[in-house]
């Protein structure tokens, strides 16, 4: 009896998995600079993030499953350095826990300082911010102003390493 | 076309459980030092409005709500019942407006206790209007 046996079957699926990695890191990669864009946004488009000794600020930190990205060891000063450093180990790791428990590449991002979301709801115009152009909802201004540049974030480094796959190397 | 913090205003009058009134215990825009016990709406930076191939206004604003109470569980509980009265809403029109949907982002949740030991809450609100 005559039969049809297809072959190579393996090296297709060996292949396919092995572009599925690419595509899954190349949106990684994509996702921390949308995360590095948030963050460089809280500096340069109002409201800025509040500044009174800095803490606030060096308390952000961007967390994937491969490692911190940003916020590593940061600075604290004044009397509370010691309480906000601790916190600030504790909230990398839980930020890693929650990054590892998910199948799909994920960013965790945010801020440390235990009064972080006090600053960012207390929208009360009588607030006086040292800095100018500072103010409430820092974040979550950034984070909503990049939501149209997402997309193209990820999906630049996914064709990039597309391209640089065809040359054979690597992002 | 009203600013949201408007329409949220006359939305939540019209639920009278919530026995909310406008200048009474319900402000837009600044907390006021009296009463003591009330409710205020601010009006928030939203998402980027769309552009439209017919150039239809279509907008997705915020809004803030803070309920001030002097009793934690008092002001909790209007805070949440605030939160079931809003999110969800969908395809209602307030003063010529459309809402299409409101939904609770985050909240309720204890802002701090101010210092009159005032207990604040805060609710976010997403919005898509046109």
């Amino acid at each position: 009896m005559a039969g049809i046996r297809i072959q190579g079957m393996t090296q297709v699926l060996m292949n396919l998995n092995r572009e599925l990695d690419r595509i899954k890191y190349a949106s990684l990669s994509g996702l921390i600079k949308y995360a590095v864009n948030v963050r460089r946004d809280m500096d340069k488009s109002p409201p800025l993030i509040p500044v009174d000794l800095g803490n606030l600020r060096s308390s952000f930190y961007i967390v994937t499953k491969l490692g911190v990205k940003q916020g590593g060891q940061p600075r604290f000063r004044g009397d509370n350095s010691a309480e906000l450093s601790g916190d600030h180990a504790a909230a990398i790791a839980e930020a890693q826990g929650i990054a590892r428990g998910i199948y799909n590449p994920t960013v965790v991002m945010g801020f440390s300082a235990n009064y972080a979301l006090w600053v960012h709801e207390n929208v009360d115009p009588d607030t006086i911010w040292s800095r100018p152009g500072s103010g409430p909802k820092f974040f979550e201004t950034a984070l909503k102003n990049n939501v149209p540049n997402f997309i193209g974030t990820v999906g630049a480094e996914i064709i990039a390493s597309e391209y640089l796959a065809s040359k054979g190397k690597k992002l | 076309m009203n600013i949201p913090s408007e329409d949220v205003r006359d939305m939540l009058e019209a639920e009278s459980s919530l026995g909310l009134i406008f200048a009474n215990n319900l402000f837009i825009g600044k907390e006021p030092t009296s009463p003591r016990d009330c409710v205020t709406i601010y009006d928030m930076v939203g998402y980027p409005s769309p552009l439209t191939l017919d150039n239809q206004l279509y907008q997705k604003p915020s809004v803030q709500i803070r309920v001030r109470n002097e009793k934690y569980l008092t002001g909790m509980e209007l805070a949440q019942n605030i939160m079931l009265s809003l999110h969800g809403r969908a395809g209602e029109t307030w003063n010529g407006t459309l809402y299409t949907v409101i939904y609770c982002s985050s909240g309720p949740a204890l802002l701090d206790w101010d210092d009159n030991k005032n207990a604040r809450f805060f609710i976010n609100f997403e919005i898509q209007r046109r």
